[in-house]
């Protein structure tokens, strides 16, 4: 859209990053008003402004991460799921957005409830029993205009699961239960999407990246449990530090896998102790 | 006899023989000895979840343990 890339170049305005590097910028109010104007999305006016080596402020921070322009275009481009909203998909949630990745399934058939106060960092006082995707709609709304939601308010199951996935690029497994992420990694596998897992109990937290193909929850879990649908979370609980370790470290994974970064958790698990004040990375099987 | 390196992480770490900790340890085990005899050298009750990687594969209760072998004995984690 000529006219959109016109308006964008008129708008910009030279600034001096940390490092005293001058580049070009564009304000959220010049992104909004632009947006307005033109009848077009705030993403729209985003990616214009990308295109034309234009930075919106909000994402300057990000430039080192992402790898300059070209990847926080991808980032706006792509569709990521999350798949459960509590400990660590709402932390997830509102990481991907900060991160501007300009669309987000949410999914969640779950409501607010006392107990999750201590971690789920969508859960308010105030906003109790409400469903967990529509808090993560609402935060994601604040946060990042550019982003689109699709909102999910039921619990993923064998009928619906795939259709909940369709266009998305990759998913965050922050499920709490083993019988729901195994469905996930099968519905993955079919639709050839990555996804990353992740799980915590306690003082300990685990990542895994898993491609369609990767044994992936298969080479995690032990048929030694079989029948549970938990881990050792139900008696030791869940904090409100080990989600957010790993729900950002989820979303690292994520941002890692739609710029291409090669280093990925893959066919490998992070296991995070807190306690003993350590990571380890052990290979899986492949 | 065999030697094997241990590590017993997370909850499973009050099982380490030297003082409750992750850090990997030496043992020695009869040659022949599966994974559920290490198990229960370790006291490690039976009804305890667990997960057991050998030199970074997960392996059964009933596989054979070879010299050099690395241990690695997690529980199962799934919380969100």
């Amino acid at each position: 859209m000529k006219e959109l890339s016109e308006a964008v170049k008129a708008f910009c305005e030279e600034s001096l990053s940390p490092a005293g590097k001058v580049y070009l910028k564009i304000s959220l109010a010049a992104v909004r008003r632009l947006a307005g104007q033109l009848s077009c999305s705030v993403k729209e006016v985003e990616i214009s402004a990308l295109s034309n080596g234009i930075v919106p402020e909000r994402y300057e921070r990000n430039l080192g991460t992402t790898g300059g322009l070209k990847g926080q275009i991808l980032l706006l481009t792509s569709r990521v799921a999350v798949m459960g909203l509590g400990g660590l998909g709402g932390l997830a949630a509102e990481l991907l957005a900060r991160m501007g990745v300009g669309a987000i399934t949410l999914i969640d058939g779950d409501t607010f409830s006392e107990s999750n106060l201590n971690r789920q960092v969508l859960s308010t006082e105030e906003n109790l029993p409400q469903n967990k995707a529509d808090a993560a709609r609402e935060r994601i709304a604040k946060i990042n205009a550019a982003v689109e939601t699709i909102v999910f308010k039921e619990m993923a199951a064998g009928h619906n699961i795939e259709k909940m996935l369709q266009d998305c690029n990759l998913v965050l497994d922050c499920l709490d239960n083993l019988e729901t992420r195994f469905l996930l990694q099968e519905a993955c596998q079919k639709l050839g999407i990555p996804m990353v897992h992740g799980a915590i109990a306690q003082f300990y937290g685990q990542v895994c990246t898993i491609f369609p193909g990767d044994p992936g929850l298969k080479a995690i879990y032990s048929s030694f449990n079989k029948g549970q649908n938990k881990g050792i979370e139900t008696e030791l609980g869940n904090p409100a530090t080990t989600p957010a370790l790993v729900a950002a470290w989820q979303v690292q994974e994520a941002v890692k896998l739609l710029l291409k970064k090669e280093e990925l958790l893959r066919n490998r698990i992070l296991f995070i102790d807190t306690l003993q004040g350590s990571c380890e990375t052990i290979l899986l099987e492949r | 006899m065999i030697s094997i390196e241990l590590a017993l992480f997370a909850t499973l770490r009050i099982y380490n023989p030297n003082g409750e900790s992750s850090e990997p340890f030496k043992m020695q085990v009869p040659e022949g000895s599966t994974v559920a005899y290490l198990l229960e050298t370790l006291k490690i009750p039976p009804g305890e979840s667990k997960q057991v990687f050998i030199n970074s594969c997960r392996q059964e209760l009933d596989y054979v343990l070879q010299e050099g072998e690395r241990v690695a004995v997690f529980p199962p984690i799934a919380g969100g």
